[in-house]
């Protein structure tokens, strides 16, 4: 069950790291999300579905990051941390796609849930429909309606930042 | 990706779902990663030394639920013997008070069925013919 355990955390750490990452905007709290999860998947590997372990797992780290959120009940402040993701991992990218990316994330964390969660869900990890819709316990023509209602939302903020 | 995403993607700036999607899917760093390999064996020892607080609580139950017991055992007095006519006077006694509780039962039971049987009548017999009877009455005054 270890070994089973280990190639688990090796298939889902980076994906269960960057939903927190990007709902919590915060690399110490994303990492603490992380490893509740992974703990909480640890108690109850017996118990769950191998096909299902890579949606319980979003589901865990979702709820958990939102959690944090609620009790931060403070505007996240993401200033700085947009600039460190693109000078970890694209350290040539120009500097104009750059300020894009970071108004991009300072828009998507002014958005309420669910609009921030389907964003990041769809848009960004390319989670499935069916997936989306388990980890947010929606319905899939919900998930369908609502990301068309979370991209317009982002477009206004996204307009009105840059008019 | 699916035909669903194209269709639904038509709603949004292309320039805007293009920085979306090129918004890097985050890499957890290694001492993350170290830590959540550890979870097994931490876990594990931690389950050896330390029962959990249910289990803590279901032990003490346990061994009070044994103390009292104990307790009881000792505290509790010898079950005394009785001899045969004590046995006998005690069955007769019984006979009288059931004999006791049956008649009186019956009685009881012949009294209330009178009491409601005349309540009764006398409910409807007053609710139908009241208005009648009342007006019977006032008119001889």
């Amino acid at each position: 069950m270890e070994k089973q355990f280990h190639s688990l955390v090796s298939r889902y750490e980076n994906q269960v790291y960057s939903l927190a990452y990007y709902i919590l905007a915060d690399t110490a709290e994303a990492e603490d999300v992380a490893q509740e999860s992974f703990i909480k998947l640890w108690q109850h590997l017996k118990t769950i579905e191998e096909a299902a372990i890579g949606t319980w797992l979003m589901k865990v780290a979702h709820n958990a990051s939102l959690d944090r959120l609620r009790k931060r009940r403070i505007q996240v402040a993401i200033d700085d941390e947009p600039l460190t993701i693109d000078q970890r991992h694209e350290p040539d990218m120009q500097m104009e796609r750059e300020s894009i990316k970071h108004k991009l994330m300072t828009a998507i964390h002014k958005l309420d849930e669910p609009w921030r969660s389907l964003l990041i869900l769809r848009d960004i990890h390319e989670h499935s429909y069916e997936d989306v819709a388990e980890i947010l316990k929606l319905k899939v023509n919900q998930v369908k309606v609502y990301l068309h209602r979370a991209r317009k939302k982002l477009s206004d903020l996204w307009h009105a930042e840059n008019a | 990706m699916s035909n669903d995403q194209h269709n639904s993607n038509d709603d949004i700036d292309p320039e805007l779902l293009q920085g979306l999607q090129s918004l890097p899917k985050m890499q957890a760093p290694q001492s993350l990663h170290d830590k959540l390999m550890q979870i097994p064996k931490q876990y594990a020892q931690k389950h050896a030394t330390l029962p959990t607080s249910a289990a803590r609580k279901f032990i003490g139950l346990g061994l009070a639920a044994a103390a009292s017991l104990l307790l009881y055992l000792n505290i509790a007095p010898q079950q005394a013997e009785y001899s045969a006519a004590e046995i006998a006077l005690a069955q007769q006694e019984l006979e009288i008070a059931f004999n006791y509780v049956g008649k009186y039962s019956t009685t009881t039971t012949t009294e209330v069925n009178q009491l409601l049987s005349n309540t009764s009548t006398r409910a409807i017999y007053k609710g139908m013919l009241y208005p009648i009877v009342e007006k019977n009455h006032s008119g001889k005054n």
